[in-house]
């Protein structure tokens, strides 16, 4: 009796183990390949019933399509991307408003948080504990998805960087760079990070100087600048976006950057309509946006991430960043025309 | 029984009823063109006076103010805009007609060698996309960087350097660039100028001087201005060259301001649109001008009922001598440039032609651009609403010129300034009004290319109506009065009668439409939508965000030969449809 039930007991123990090893194998390979950002089946659930999802973005097609493949791959929400320029998305944002029309669902730009608070649904997606501090809005409305620090840049085959000036004090005596530089005019965001670091009244001396001393040309695009930079049209520019810098020496570019105290950083961020017509779909994408996946993918490209896990690209890029003082600054609407005022004034733009 | 009067056709007198009279097919035509280019143009002149009057709160309509004025015009400042603006749409207008009318001469005038050849060229020029030629011309004349000012400097040993960063830079960048308008503008002109009057003048005691400035010239006089007037507000109101150019050298015009309002975060569209009002008020004074030179229109006729007969000039052994010269003018113009794109589109890092680089010439540039996520997309949208665009415009505004030019009412003025001033609209206001207009308009053209072709018709109505306009001056109203007298209802006017003798201008008018349509920009940005991709936003798309000069290089490149290909097919059915089969 004994012997018939062990027997029966090890033929069951197989067969069960045949039967079911598929399906214990499969989920174990499931739980390997699920993303780490698709932790709610509900929401995924709810997402997968609305199907669609229309993103506002300014990542070059290049880099957004392939990433919201990946979206679209782990849920088959399909993805309608629209790419423009911060102010383009901000102004079509506007017009659409105005035509009370529901058209989007997230958008990702590096100026959300001008949008009227009503504009954007506060909601706290998982990933979200994973920013860095400083990556996310107090009433959680946008999200970091980017980071881009200001530093200036300069050509490596006309400048040495043993020249080069230590501060901005510095860099504002530098009377031998004078028409050699150039600024961008959209750079409110790094002058007002220059006011606040050094005081109204220093902050304005130093700049005045700076200007005066200098001469830069005034332009704007600061990838055309660091490409401009790197074919030696100028030999400094006084202030441009890392990634962009390191964009083009990655390409073979002969142009480097260096870190002055301050750092001014802004985040290319990401938001949710209130009104989303796929408002499912709006969440689910942007808790993919800020996940390690995403970011990941973003930093092939040299973005920079704004989470602790992901690889900066190329390995080291930040590591000076340690020793300087880094300020997180995000300008209202009425704070960029006050500013962009103030740099006129200074840069004489005119 | 039909009463011709002395005002021509269109007011002809029937013996029929009212209600008959009012239902002429030709008033139905008349009526429902009128109609379309009205609503075309009342969306984006509505929102321009709209916003310019309206407070700029971003997200909601705006209380009624002045403050926009006040902005755009308290600063002293704009006196030196207006002047930098007026210097150099002057310079512009005339260097760009000189350039295109020299070729346009050589082309249907003369029997240069070489003038197919020129044809092709002079179209090739505008078909690269403004942004690129503008970004060549600083790698190929910047003193610090410009391969040609280092290849200048090499073989004679001194520092000498021509510095694109002036105002004499830009207007010979835009002068560049703009010609071939000028061209197509003024070789129909001159193909269809009846050469016997000339040779009157001669056997009447004149010289060729003479009889080129007393009986050419004000021949041309409707072309001429036509062209010059489309020139000086092409000229004023473009801002690539201001801003990559004049920028740098604090050279700064008009456009800049609006342009930096326009596209500012978040975009001051009140303040962009008062400063537009600046440009429209200048579009319709130049416009009632041309209508006031020009309203004795008999006077210019070149095409007559008494016989057409365009003959080339001999020219002798002077045709190797001019051929000789527009080639270097091409030479100079546009082959410098292109082997700027050309050299680069080979090369990842700023590379200079003819010389030796750090890095390996690469194909990578085309691979990026061929394998670029939307790119076939763009391209098939962008040739799509170009042939949609340059159709509709054509035949919007030939009619609409014809109405104009036989109406003979003392406000077909007004018609022609309507038809003209969306010029004077920023590109991405017609695209903010456009897109505004039809959310509002439940008829489902949102994120259609639908809205697209709407934005682009716009845009191009005054094109067209430039064209038109110098085409149909030409003609005789003889001709129509003549074809109505034996008989001939309105379709049978236009297909057997005006159709041919205007086609050359019509055919010149398409091409040029279609050609900026392929790279049209400005209004796009705010109407593309998923599957609606077209060129000049991935052009933008790839300078502001991603891919090296090369890439950019490629893209133009890449837009340039299917271009060339459907150039070179509309210039054999010009010349099937031309009467001048040379």
């Amino acid at each position: 009796m004994i012997q018939h039930r062990r027997r029966f007991l090890q033929t069951t123990g197989a067969a069960g183990t045949l039967l079911f090893a598929p399906a214990i194998i499969g989920r174990a390979q499931a739980q390997a390949g699920k993303p780490s950002w698709l932790v709610d089946d509900a929401l995924l659930a709810a997402a997968q019933k609305e199907g669609n999802l229309v993103v506002y973005t300014t990542t070059n097609e290049g880099e957004a399509l392939p990433m919201w493949k990946l979206f679209t791959d782990a849920t088959g929400v399909k993805v309608q991307v629209i790419r423009a320029s911060d102010s383009s998305i901000l102004g079509r944002v506007m017009v659409e408003a105005r035509a009370r029309q529901k058209s989007w669902d997230v958008v990702q730009t590096a100026n959300v948080q001008k949008f009227p608070a009503q504009f954007l649904e506060a909601y706290e997606p998982p990933e979200a504990k994973n920013l860095e501090a400083g990556a996310r809005a107090a009433d959680k409305r946008w999200y970091g998805v980017y980071a881009n620090y200001n530093t200036p840049a300069y050509n490596t085959k006309q400048v040495n960087a043993a020249d080069l000036p230590r501060s901005y004090e510095e860099m504002a005596r530098r009377t031998d760079w004078r028409g050699k530089c150039v600024i961008d005019d959209t750079d409110t965001v790094w002058l007002a990070v220059m006011f606040d670091h050094y005081g109204e009244k220093r902050g304005r001396e130093i700049l005045t100087e700076m200007a005066k001393n200098l001469q830069p040309a005034v332009q704007d695009g600061h990838l055309a600048l660091a490409r401009s930079v790197a074919a030696g049209e100028y030999a400094v520019i006084i202030n441009n976006y890392l990634n962009l810098t390191l964009n083009v020496k990655m390409a073979g570019g002969a142009t480097d950057f260096w870190i002055l105290d301050p750092v001014a950083l802004f985040y290319g961020q990401i938001g949710i309509a209130s009104n989303a017509p796929n408002p499912n779909a709006a969440k689910l994408a942007a808790n993919f946006q800020i996940s390690r996946e995403a970011q990941t993918h973003l930093a092939k490209f040299g973005r920079l991430p704004t989470r602790a896990d992901v690889e900066v690209n190329p390995k080291g890029a930040l590591d000076g960043m340690k020793n300087v003082k880094v300020v997180p600054k995000l300008l209202s609407a009425e704070d960029e025309k006050k500013w962009s005022g103030v740099f006129k004034d200074i840069f004489r733009t005119r | 029984m039909s009463v011709q009067t002395a005002s021509g056709p269109l007011t002809r007198l029937h013996s029929g009823s009212v209600f008959a009279r009012l239902f002429e097919t030709r008033r139905i035509v008349f009526a429902v063109v009128a109609i379309i280019i009205g609503w075309l143009v009342f969306v984006p002149l509505a929102a321009l006076l709209y916003t310019a009057f309206t407070e700029d709160t971003g997200f909601g309509p705006g209380a009624a103010t002045l403050d926009n004025f006040v902005r755009a015009y308290n600063d002293p400042v704009i006196f030196e805009l207006y002047w930098n603006s007026f210097v150099f749409g002057v310079g512009s207008a005339i260097l760009t007609f000189l350039l295109g009318a020299a070729v346009a001469w050589a082309v249907e005038r003369t029997n240069a060698p070489g003038r197919e050849v020129f044809h092709a060229l002079a179209l090739i020029s505008f078909a690269i996309p403004g942004l690129l030629t503008t970004m060549a011309w600083t790698l190929t004349l910047s003193p610090k960087i410009g391969w040609v000012n280092t290849l200048i400097q090499n073989l004679t040993g001194t520092s000498f350097a021509f510095n694109i960063y002036s105002m004499g830079g830009m207007i010979w960048v835009l002068s560049s660039h703009y010609f071939p308008l000028a061209y197509l503008l003024m070789g129909p002109a001159f193909r269809a100028l009846d050469v016997r009057m000339e040779e009157a003048s001669e056997m009447a005691g004149a010289n060729v001087r003479q009889t080129f400035f007393r009986v050419t010239i004000p021949l041309l006089r409707p072309a001429i201005l036509s062209t010059m007037l489309l020139l000086f507000i092409r000229a004023i109101e473009s801002f690539e060259v201001p801003r990559i150019i004049g920028s740098p050298a604090r050279i700064h015009v008009f456009t800049t301001d609006v342009h930096r309002a326009a596209t500012s975060a978040p975009p001051e569209f009140g303040l962009a649109s008062a400063l537009s009002l600046s440009l429209l008020v200048v579009c319709v004074i130049a416009v009632y001008f041309y209508r006031r030179v020009t309203q004795n229109a008999e006077a210019f006729a070149t095409i007559t009922g008494k016989g057409y007969k365009p003959v080339p000039v001999n020219l002798g052994k002077w045709r190797w001598v001019v051929t000789g010269l527009i080639s270097l003018m091409f030479f100079i113009a546009l082959g410098l440039p292109l082997i700027t794109l050309i050299w680069q589109s080979f090369y990842k890092t700023l590379a200079t032609p003819f010389a030796a680089t750090a890095t390996a010439a690469t194909l990578d540039n085309y691979h990026y651009i061929l394998g670029y996520p939307v790119f076939a997309n763009a391209v098939r949208t962008s040739i799509l609403l170009g042939m949609m665009a340059a159709t509709c415009v054509v035949l919007l505004t030939f009619v609409a010129a014809w109405i104009v030019q036989r109406g003979r009412s003392p406000w077909g003025w007004v018609i022609d300034a309507l038809a003209f001033s969306p010029i004077a609209v920023p590109g991405i206001i017609v695209g903010a009004s456009v897109l505004f207009a039809y959310l509002m308009i439940p008829i489902g053209a949102y994120n259609t290319i639908w809205i697209i072709l709407i934005a682009y018709a716009t845009i191009y109505l005054p094109y067209g109506m430039r064209f038109a306009t110098s085409g149909i001056t030409q003609i005789h109203k003889e001709l129509d009065e003549a074809a109505e007298m034996a008989g001939a209802g309105t379709w049978q006017l236009f297909r057997r009668v005006l159709l041919p003798l205007i086609a050359p201008v019509m055919v010149s008018a398409w091409l040029y439409i279609f050609v900026l349509a392929v790279r049209e920009l400005s209004s796009s940005i705010f109407l593309i939508g998923p599957g609606t991709h077209v060129l000049g936003t991935i052009s933008l798309s790839m300078w502001e965000e991603g891919g090296s000069y090369g890439a950019v290089c490629a893209l133009g490149m890449v837009q340039i030969i299917p271009l060339v290909v459907i150039v070179t097919f509309l210039r054999w059915l010009e010349k099937r449809v031309s009467l001048d089969r040379r």
